[in-house]
Formats: C-alpha cells, sequence, structure tokens
C-alpha cells in the first residue's frame, strides 16, 4: 500500500445518482374579514341622598276647638268610665276562642231502633261519604235509621257505602246475594242485584274510579269466590269484570267445609277456601289481601292470569301466602300510609306485617278475641280494635303500644260488634250485639 | 283630661287629630304613637260601616272590651279622644 514511487493522478466523476427535484407551489391565504362591533360595556347612574334633618312638625292643633271637643266629650266618657269600672257584665265570659277545645271523648248519642232486650246485633254499619248519613243493618232488618228503612230477604252481613257517591249503597247477604241502592230518589227503592254468592257474602268494597271512572264492587264470599263488578249506567246494570276464586289447594287440610257455612250442596262440593276478610293496598291497588276461616293469609293480584278448571273466566289470585294465624281471621286492614297490613284472629292475636315480608313484624296480644279493626283519623297509624269485652283499644302499630287517651267505656255496652269512623264529623259509630249503636266524638288532637 | 286622668281605672288618654298624628297624651311615646295609629284606622273602619249600614247615621263612640283593657274611643270630626282603662284593679 504504501510505496516510494509517485503515482498518476486519477480523476472521478461524482456519482451524485439522483438530481434534486424542484416544485413550485403557490400559497394564497383567504381573504381575512374584518367585522366591527362595538362594546361599550359601562353605564353609570349616579343616584344622590341628601337626608335633612327636619325640623319635627308640631302638628298643627286649633285649641280651642280641641278643648270645644274634649268639654263636649268628657261628660260622656265619664260616664261610661263609671259604668264600665264598677260592671260585672263580663266577668264570667270566657271567649271561646279556640275551635275545639274538646280535650276528651264525648259520647253524644245512643240510638236503639229495635225494640229493647232484643237480641239482635247489629251486623255492620257504614257512613255515607259526607258523614251525614249511618247505615246500620241489623240481624234481621235493615235499617238506614229512621229516615228510611230497607227490607231485605235475608240477614244483611255487609254493607257499604260508596266512596264518592253519597247516595249509593251496597248491601251484603246471608243468601250470597249482592244489592246496591240508590238512595237518591225516595219513590225507586227498588235495590240492583248485582250477582249471587253461593254462600254468605263476607265482605264488601269499593274500588271507585280505577278504570275509566266506573267504579268496581268486589264481593267475597265464604265459599271462596271473589267477584268483582263493573256498576254501569249510573249504577243501575252490573257487569261482571273478573272472577276469582281462591282454590283449596292452597291449603289441603281445609278440605271440609265447616259446619256454619250454608248454601246449596252442589255449590258447596266446589268451593274453595272460606274467605272471611279482604283488603286492598293502598300503595298498588291491584294486590289484595285475603284471610280465610283457617288462619291463611294470602297475597293476591287482580292481574295474575291462573285458570282455574278449565274455566277461562275464573282466575285463582293467590300469589303468595303469609304466617299463618292459629285461629281464624276476624279482619285485615292495610295501613293507609304505610305498606303494612294488620290482621286480627280468633286466636286473640293482632299481627302487623310488612306487605313484602312472610313473617310479621309484630304481634300483640289482647284478652278478648277481636273481630275488627278501624283505622282512627288523625294519626293514621293509630288502630282501633274491638270484639269479645265492652272495651275498645286503640293501638299505634308502628310500636305496637297501647294508646289510653280516648276512652269509649260505658256501662251498658256488652260486645263490640263494629265501629266505623266518620271522617268528615269526628265521630265513631260503635255498634253492639244488643242492637244498639252508640255515636261518640273525638277531638282530633287527642289522636 | 286631667278629670279622666284622674278617673278610677284610667291608664292613658290620647288625643289623635283627624291625621292620626297624637296630639296630647299620658302615655309614654311608642306606646301612644301604636295606639293612635291603630285606633285611629279602626275608628275610620268602624264609622264607614255604620255609615254604610245606614247612610244617615254616624258614629258616636266606640268601646273595645279585651282581656286586660277597656279602650273608648270617642270620635269627632276632628280629634280622637282614646281613653284605655283598667277596668277591675
Amino acid at each position: 500500500m504504501f510505496v516510494n514511487r509517485s503515482l498518476e493522478a486519477v480523476s472521478f466523476n461524482s456519482q451524485l445518482s439522483t438530481t434534486k427535484s424542484q416544485q413550485s407551489a403557490n400559497v394564497q391565504t383567504t381573504e381575512i374579514i374584518y367585522n366591527q362591533s362595538p362594546v361599550q360595556t359601562v353605564e353609570t347612574r349616579t343616584v344622590e341622598t341628601q337626608t335633612v334633618t327636619e325640623e319635627k312638625k308640631k302638628p298643627e292643633v286649633n285649641y280651642e276647638r280641641l278643648a270645644q271637643f274634649l268639654n263636649r266629650v268628657t261628660p260622656s266618657i265619664l260616664e261610661v268610665l263609671d259604668e264600665s269600672y264598677g260592671t260585672n257584665a263580663f266577668e264570667d265570659y270566657e271567649p271561646k276562642t279556640d275551635d275545639d277545645s274538646l280535650t276528651s271523648t264525648q259520647f253524644l248519642q245512643k240510638i236503639n231502633s229495635v225494640e229493647s232486650d232484643s237480641q239482635m246485633k247489629v251486623n255492620d254499619i257504614s257512613w255515607s261519604i259526607g258523614g251525614g248519613t249511618l247505615a246500620v243493618s241489623y240481624e234481621g232488618i235493615f235499617t238506614d235509621n229512621p229516615n228510611k228503612t230497607l227490607e231485605t230477604n235475608a240477614c244483611v252481613t255487609t254493607l257499604a257505602y260508596h266512596p264518592t257517591e253519597p247516595s249509593i249503597i251496597a248491601v251484603g247477604l246471608f243468601n250470597g246475594d249482592v244489592l246496591v241502592w240508590n238512595l237518591r230518589d225516595d219513590i225507586s227503592v227498588a235495590p240492583t242485584t248485582v250477582c249471587t254468592h253461593g254462600d254468605c257474602v263476607s265482605q264488601m268494597y269499593w274500588k271507585a274510579r280505577t278504570i275509566n271512572d266506573v267504579s268496581l264492587l268486589v264481593s267475597s264470599s265464604k265459599d271462596g269466590y271473589i267477584f268483582i263488578h263493573k256498576m254501569m249506567a249510573n249504577f243501575t246494570i252490573a257487569r261482571v269484570y273478573k272472577r276469582l276464586k281462591v282454590i283449596k289447594e292452597h291449603n289441603p287440610i281445609e278440605n271440609s267445609r265447616p259446619r256454619s257455612a250454608s248454601g246449596t250442596r252442589e255449590r258447596a262440593a266446589e268451593c274453595g277456601l272460606c274467605i272471611t276478610t279482604f283488603d286492598f293496598s293502598s300503595r298498588d291497588p291491584i294486590f289484595f289481601i285475603v284471610g280465610t276461616l283457617c288462619g291463611g293469609i294470602y297475597k293476591c293480584s287482580l292481574d295474575r292470569v291462573a285458570p282455574i278448571e278449565n274455566d277461562e273466566t275464573l282466575m285463582d289470585p293467590v300469589i303468595d301466602e303469609y304466617e299463618r294465624h292459629e285461629g281464624s281471621i276476624t279482619c285485615i286492614k292495610y295501613s293507609p300510609i304505610r305498606n303494612l297490613f294488620v290482621t286480627a284472629g280468633t286466636d286473640k292475636e293482632i299481627r302487623i306485617y310488612d306487605f313484602e315480608e312472610h313473617t310479621n313484624l309484630r304481634s300483640i296480644s289482647c284478652e278478648n278475641t277481636i273481630v275488627g279493626l278501624t283505622w282512627m283519623f288523625g294519626d293514621q297509624d293509630i288502630l282501633a280494635t274491638y270484639g269479645a269485652g265492652s272495651d275498645i283499644r286503640l293501638y299505634n302499630i308502628t310500636n305496637g303500644k297501647s294508646v289510653t287517651n280516648a276512652n269509649f267505656e260505658t256501662s251498658d255496652r256488652q260486645n263490640t260488634s263494629c265501629l266505623r269512623v266518620n271522617l268528615k264529623k269526628n265521630m265513631v259509630a260503635i255498634g253492639d250485639t244488643q242492637g244498639n249503636i252508640e255515636i261518640w266524638k273525638i277531638p282530633r288532637q287527642l289522636l | 283630661m286631667k278629670r279622666i286622668q284622674s278617673h278610677k281605672g284610667v291608664v292613658g288618654t290620647i288625643v289623635v287629630n283627624a291625621e292620626g298624628i297624637p296630639i296630647k297624651s299620658t302615655l309614654d311615646n311608642t306606646t301612644t304613637v301604636q295606639y293612635a295609629g291603630l285606633i285611629s284606622q279602626l275608628s275610620d273602619k268602624a264609622r264607614s260601616v255604620v255609615r254604610d249600614l245606614d247612610p244617615t247615621n254616624d258614629l258616636t263612640f266606640l268601646r273595645i272590651r279585651s282581656k286586660k283593657h277597656e279602650i273608648m274611643v270617642a270620635p269627632d270630626k276632628e280629634f280622637i279622644l282614646i281613653v284605655i282603662q283598667n277596668p277591675v284593679d
């Protein structure tokens, strides 16, 4: 590589393979548009206040006239002063400024429209919606106070005034007939026969204004059927809306029909559980709770589609069952403000159930058999309980404690058969097994 | 006025002019202003009631009985005399 001689110089061309391309391009920016808008932000206002310390003007008085006036008026004033100083006209006058100063329950009236010392039991009573009329059913005859007497061909077991129409009353009979009377006209006292149950009607319930402004009359019977009728054409036409039956399979032990039940034998063969009471949920009007003679409590729904016995029109509404009572269920009442219901049974227990829970929240033991429960007005957690024995007890269902400040004691009442509350007039009607009805007034602040 | 004030049971006397401004009073300032304003309104109202019932009639005297006092009002064209009395001492 390294030699000591000089070599010839060699030249070579540059090997730049590609020539760089050049392109010319123009960029033209779009024309810039200028907008000019004036903005004026400041608006100044000046308010000046000048306080002036003004001499307080003495009102101009014509003293001559004032003296005249005083002279004129003084004698009569003195006279009146003399008179009123010694007066005792207002001494005992205590103006009644409070609306309702009643501090305790007050016994207003005793109604006894059947012959005295007869053993006619008051089967049911019902206040009209306005609170002015009280309908009473006796074992045997049915009277609407002295104002009107309606005769039926069997014992009235239950009756219910319509919740919004003051002249409409529904009556359930021992022979299973359900009748509706319109008491508006004095002449037409012929009832509309809604339906005939196979057994004694145990309870009725008006479901007002749920579909298309038509009232529904729900009636339950001891043969296990619940009929729901639409009352149309001013309560003269009844159309069957739903027929429900609580079938025996829910409690197979209860397959012998109770001796007390009546009705024809053919019907008896296909009867369901003996329904004694029911009440609709205040939260969701499709749900209702049914109580039976053998202590079963069933959650039912109107929307349940379960045809029984290959009859498309007859449905079994039961969707669930609650913990059973030891004795017959006498009454079920759903709380108007809570998702609770209260049951009473012949096992001398009152139980409070949550709608969603199988077991009861609380149970209250009683000395006597409870035949009925009624919510009081004012505090709607207070429940009146009545039944065998003369005492009517009030319980607060939120804590199960007895409310003692309302007192309904009388000496000559024996067994209470029904109690109804008149919300409009703060009154309570109590019917007993002797055919007497007592009307009590209760101050609202007591509850 | 002294004669009235010295009467048995009289707590205070106020003379009010037609605009409802107290002119003479034996009570303290705030009470006087309160009485004067309220009573002059009331006596105007009472007078209009009497006149509405019968246009030829007129209010001559107004007595207000309360639990504590009796207030006597003698209304006139120009003045109103208010006397507050404690009827039973």
